[in-house]
């Protein structure tokens, strides 16, 4: 019963929530304090300036010095005059950044799904209580990672709002506004909680964080089997089918290889935070409440490794009915030992593109590392191993990151020999991975690629590459009520593949 | 019910630790394979292993571990002529039939399957020992010669009945029909009219037994062998041509014979064989997980763990459609997404407990070890071998509660069944599981006067439609892969609920 009172009242919320919001800021600043914190548990800021109020409401009195305004509520950006103003061509897009994000970004939206049946019944089924309250999944589709204590109803509403990627804005909200800032350097801004988003490595080491994941934020395989689905990111892709609430003018899109240095520092950087959260996996060991004196006096693992979320879907959820025998054999060549499922192939696959030959050492040389170990002993039951895999695994992050850095860096990237790398990558009876994973990153390399220069320029002789792109495309694409990808017929893909340049 | 327990005591003994250390070693260790081959002339003689590991399953804590192999041609010298109603050209005739007698011609590199196998795992079949363990007679029996050798050169009489060398001269004796099962044990024999030694003898290949060294890892599977399919002990076997007859289909003077020597090995009537052999195939699949892991925890890293062939092809195999039965059916309170037990024994074996006085339930039977999956997928195998404890002294015990069986005309303890097996249909959440409960609920509901002719008729056309099954039980061949597209579960349920039998409108 409470549950659906909490519901109703929840997707009350999400619909009105810009309403809601609009004013939100400003009535909590005049609020009078005093009925009791409405929070469960009780509000815990340790930290509240003079005369600031609870972003809950009234003030804890036991609070010294008051309250505090949160500010990271859209309304605390999305005021008429400061970012949510009219849209329009004759004054600065920074004027109406908000009115377009509220307008067009799907993470404004991110936590009303959480009303969904579905969001329910995966919720249900995690025994974690109504989504849009759980804490595990509002650390993505809310700011809620970014406070230490439960988010109000509005809040939640907000989605994913501008301090999730801009940074919390309590410290440096008001400076921002000042002409002071101006002055500020990155370092400067940094310290004060501000996220610095102009270069391609800025944005993405961002993005990554829910959608590839980390300690914090971690779609696991208990989260996909009740539900969720796989998340599968690559960040140039992402970025061009970004509705952009920013003017590219004077900013990383009008680089002449903007297309290709976004692909190559996304995929190092993606490789990067899925080796973090490999290492983060791995050595997850959450205490067990048991009663059973074996275990507790025993140093026996315990825990969720393996975490299958690490290792390839299809590798498992794959139909055992009517696999014809010589076909099985032919089944993901070089990929793994037999009947163990491969590690990531969707990061392997877009490293294998990034680097793919020995020279390019460190990176090649941790992924092979990885692999070995993973893809021969997964089980829960060695710990030593996986103290080498965690080792493993945070060699591969750091040589990734700063192979993301190192490209960041350069003046000028090309893509010149991931096309070759792409030959083979899906070759039949090659070195590569032929796997839907190795076609997808293929495909959009070489949409990078035949992109390449700044956004939005366009290329005047795209247009028969783009249909045949398309084509391409269409063959990868989920079944329909599928989710999962198609099996990869990899004639077909190399028969599309020859016709685009 | 009850009074003739002792034959099977509540605590199974399980294969000797050493026993199946040794084997394990060989079959695991000693190949250079993932999941693991041996040669066949890296091992020990396995005559001694399988004996004692099918005598222990029986219960016998006699067994005799020197047995040794007479041969086939030595079985038929008798069992193919006319001499006597125990003997008879049917027995070999029947035989032929069999697919166990040709069971060896799938590892011939002819085998299309086979060599595709041989080239992934870069074996030999025929020269390796996990293939033969199962494919064939065992290695130190001696050789057929004048007898078709490629008729019997499979699964041998031996292979089932146990190595003959004790039993031969005596089991040709008049008193050594009726024999209880402990006593036939002891000779080496065993006994498949008892039907926990039966349901032990065939799940030893068709669901694996770490004592005999038959196991189909999933580096088997992956490299392309067929799934060992969910199966109904009374129907699968009554599908391959039995080469036997039940006591009850015997001239009436040895039935008379059997009532006035007390003997019950058979007299549980067919639902209550099937019961008990779904509890038999049920122990089996634990048993082969906490063995197993057993051998996994003294030879770590040696052999590796997990064991992805102990667990539910399904949990994993299955397609990622939207909208997903998966997270529609749930995970029983356990954690969403990790591999569990085989769950199509698990239908039948809980009809069969709720068949018992006490009625425990299936899930709380085995709830210990599901327990160990939920604590870190696959569980440890020290603790998935402890916890297996207690599941296997609740299925010993149950056995035995039905071990003795119902006296002939029991019509309400068969309605029961009836009802009980119905109750597991239209609880299932399988649907292999629901077609093993099918196949030991139509024959039974098919004859039952508890229900109306019609009424009987239309349940059963009703659930074997929508299981593609016979109406008369599993057909022949129903072991084969299923159909890919599955029935929706919920349909299947919906399939088993019967109307109030007529005693109760």
């Amino acid at each position: 019963m409470r549950r659906q009172e909490q519901t109703g009242w929840g997707m009350v919320v999400a619909a009105t929530g810009f309403l809601l919001l609009a004013g939100g800021m400003e009535l909590a600043r005049t609020a009078t304090p005093d009925p009791p914190c409405p929070l469960e548990p009780p509000c815990a800021l340790e930290s509240r300036g003079e005369g600031e109020v609870c972003p809950a409401g009234p003030a804890d009195e036991s609070m010294p010095g008051g309250a505090m305004p949160s500010r990271l509520g859209v309304a605390s950006c999305s005021a008429s005059s400061c970012h949510g103003g009219p849209k329009g061509t004759n004054h600065a897009v920074s004027t109406f950044a908000a009115t377009l994000w509220m307008e067009r970004d799907p993470h404004a939206r991110a936590s009303e799904v959480l009303h969904s049946g579905r969001s329910r019944r995966m919720a249900e089924l995690l025994g974690i209580g109504p989504a849009h309250q759980a804490r595990r999944c509002l650390v993505c589709h809310s700011m809620a990672d970014l406070s230490p204590t439960p988010l109000p109803d509005d809040l939640v509403a907000d989605g994913v709002g501008c301090a999730s990627c801009h940074g919390d804005p309590t410290a440096w909200g008001s400076e921002h506004t000042l002409d002071a800032w101006k002055g500020m350097g990155r370092e400067e801004r940094a310290a004060l909680g501000y996220r610095d988003l102009s270069t391609p490595l800025d944005r993405v080491n961002d993005c990554t964080r829910c959608h590839v994941g980390d300690a914090d934020h971690d779609v696991d395989h208990a989260l996909i089997a009740a539900g969720h689905p796989r998340l599968v990111f690559e960040f140039a892709a992402y970025q061009k089918r970004y509705p952009r609430h920013w003017s590219p003018a004077g900013r990383a899109e009008v680089g002449t290889d903007f297309q290709a240095r976004s692909w190559a520092v996304g995929q190092a950087a993606t490789l990067a935070a899925t080796a973090r959260l490999l290492a983060a996996r791995v050595s997850d060991q959450p205490g067990r409440v048991s009663d059973q004196p074996a275990r507790a006096t025993s140093a026996l693992p315990s825990g969720r490794w393996p975490e299958f979320a690490e290792f390839d879907c299809q590798g498992c959820h794959r139909s055992i009915a009517g696999v014809a025998p010589p076909a099985v054999d032919a089944l993901r060549p070089g990929w793994s030992a037999v009947g163990t499922p491969a590690w990531q192939p969707w990061s392997q696959a877009g490293g294998a593109l990034l680097t793919g030959s020995s020279a390019e050492g460190d990176v090649d040389r941790g992924l092979a590392d990885l692999r070995r170990l993973l893809e021969r002993h997964w089980g829960p039951a060695d710990q030593t191993r996986r103290g080498r895999v965690r080792l493993e695994a945070r060699a591969l992050a750091a040589a990734a990151a700063r192979r993301a850095e190192a490209i960041e860096a350069r003046h000028e990237v090309d893509l010149d020999d991931v096309a070759t790398k792409i030959e083979a990558l899906v070759a039949e009876g090659g070195p590569g991975i032929g796997s839907w994973e190795a076609a997808v990153q293929s495909v959009l390399a070489l949409e990078a690629i035949l992109d390449g220069g700044p956004a939005q320029l366009g290329n005047a002789e795209s247009h028969d590459v783009d249909r045949e792109l398309e084509d391409l495309r269409e063959s990868l694409r989920y079944l329909p009520r599928q989710e999962t990808p198609p099996t990869l017929r990899r004639s077909d893909f190399n028969r599309l593949r020859a016709t685009v340049p | 019910m009850g009074h003739r327990s002792h034959q099977l005591p509540p605590a199974l003994p399980r294969p000797g630790a050493l026993v199946a250390l040794v084997l394990l070693r060989a079959a695991l260790v000693a190949g250079s394979l993932p999941g693991g081959f041996g040669r066949a002339d890296d091992l020990p003689p396995p005559a001694a292993a399988s004996v004692t590991a099918a005598a222990s399953a029986t219960g016998a804590t006699t067994a005799t571990t020197t047995a040794t192999f007479k041969g086939t041609e030595t079985c038929v010298r008798c069992h193919r002529s006319e001499q006597g109603e125990w003997t008879g050209p049917a027995t070999t005739l029947h035989w032929r039939e069999d697919a166990h007698s040709r069971a060896h011609l799938a590892l011939a590199p002819t085998n299309e399957r086979t060599a595709a196998i041989e080239r992934v795992l870069g074996i030999e079949a025929r020269q390796t020992r996990g293939c033969i363990a199962c494919h064939s007679h065992a290695p130190a029996e001696p050789a057929v010669t004048a007898e078709t050798p490629l008729l019997h050169a499979g699964i041998s009489c031996e292979t089932c009945h146990g190595a003959a060398s004790a039993y031969l001269e005596p089991h040709a004796a008049k008193e050594w029909r009726f024999l209880p099962t402990e006593e036939k044990s002891a000779f080496g024999m065993h006994d498949l009219r008892s039907p926990a030694v039966k349901a032990a003898n065939c799940a030893a290949c068709h669901v694996g037994d770490i004592g005999s060294g038959r196991l189909v890892t999933h580096g088997m599977y992956a490299a392309g062998h067929p799934p060992l399919r969910p199966f109904e002990v009374e129907s699968f076997s009554a599908a391959l041509g039995p080469h036997w007859r039940r006591i009850e289909a015997k001239p009436k003077t040895i039935r008379a014979e059997a009532v006035a020597a007390g003997y019950r090995t058979e007299a549980a009537g067919p639902i209550d064989r099937s019961l008990i052999e779904g509890l038999g195939v049920l122990r089996q699949s634990v048993r082969l997980a906490a063995d197993l892991a057993a051998v996994a925890e003294r030879e770590t890293p040696q052999v590796s763990w997990p064991e992805l062939s102990l667990h539910d092809c399904r949990a994993c195999h299955h397609e990622l459609v939207l909208p997903s039965q998966r997270p529609a059916l749930g995970y029983r309170r356990h954690v969403p997404g990790r591999p569990t037990l085989p769950r199509w024994p698990l239908g039948l074996a809980g009809a069969a407990l709720r068949s018992t006085p006490e009625k425990p339930a299936v899930d709380d039977l085995l709830a210990p070890l599901l327990a160990e999956f939920d604590a870190v997928p696959f569980g440890t195998p020290r603790a998935v071998v402890v916890a297996a404890e207690a599941p296997l002294t609740g299925i010993d015990a149950a056995i035995a509660r039905l071990a003795p069986g119902r006296l002939p005309g029991d019509e309400a303890g068969d309605r029961a069944a009836i009802e009980a097996l119905a109750a597991a249909g239209a609880t299932a959440d399988d649907v292999d599981a629901a077609r093993v409960v099918a196949a030991a609920l139509l024959p039974a509901l098919a004859t039952s006067p508890a229900w109306g002719a019609d009424e009987r008729r239309d349940a059963c056309d009703r659930i074997a439609a929508i299981l593609s099954l016979d109406p008369a039980g599993m057909p022949p061949g129903s072991h084969r892969p299923a159909p890919t597209a599955s029935p929706d579960i919920r349909a299947v349920r919906a399939a088993f609920i019967l109307p109030a039998p007529i005693s109760a409108r």
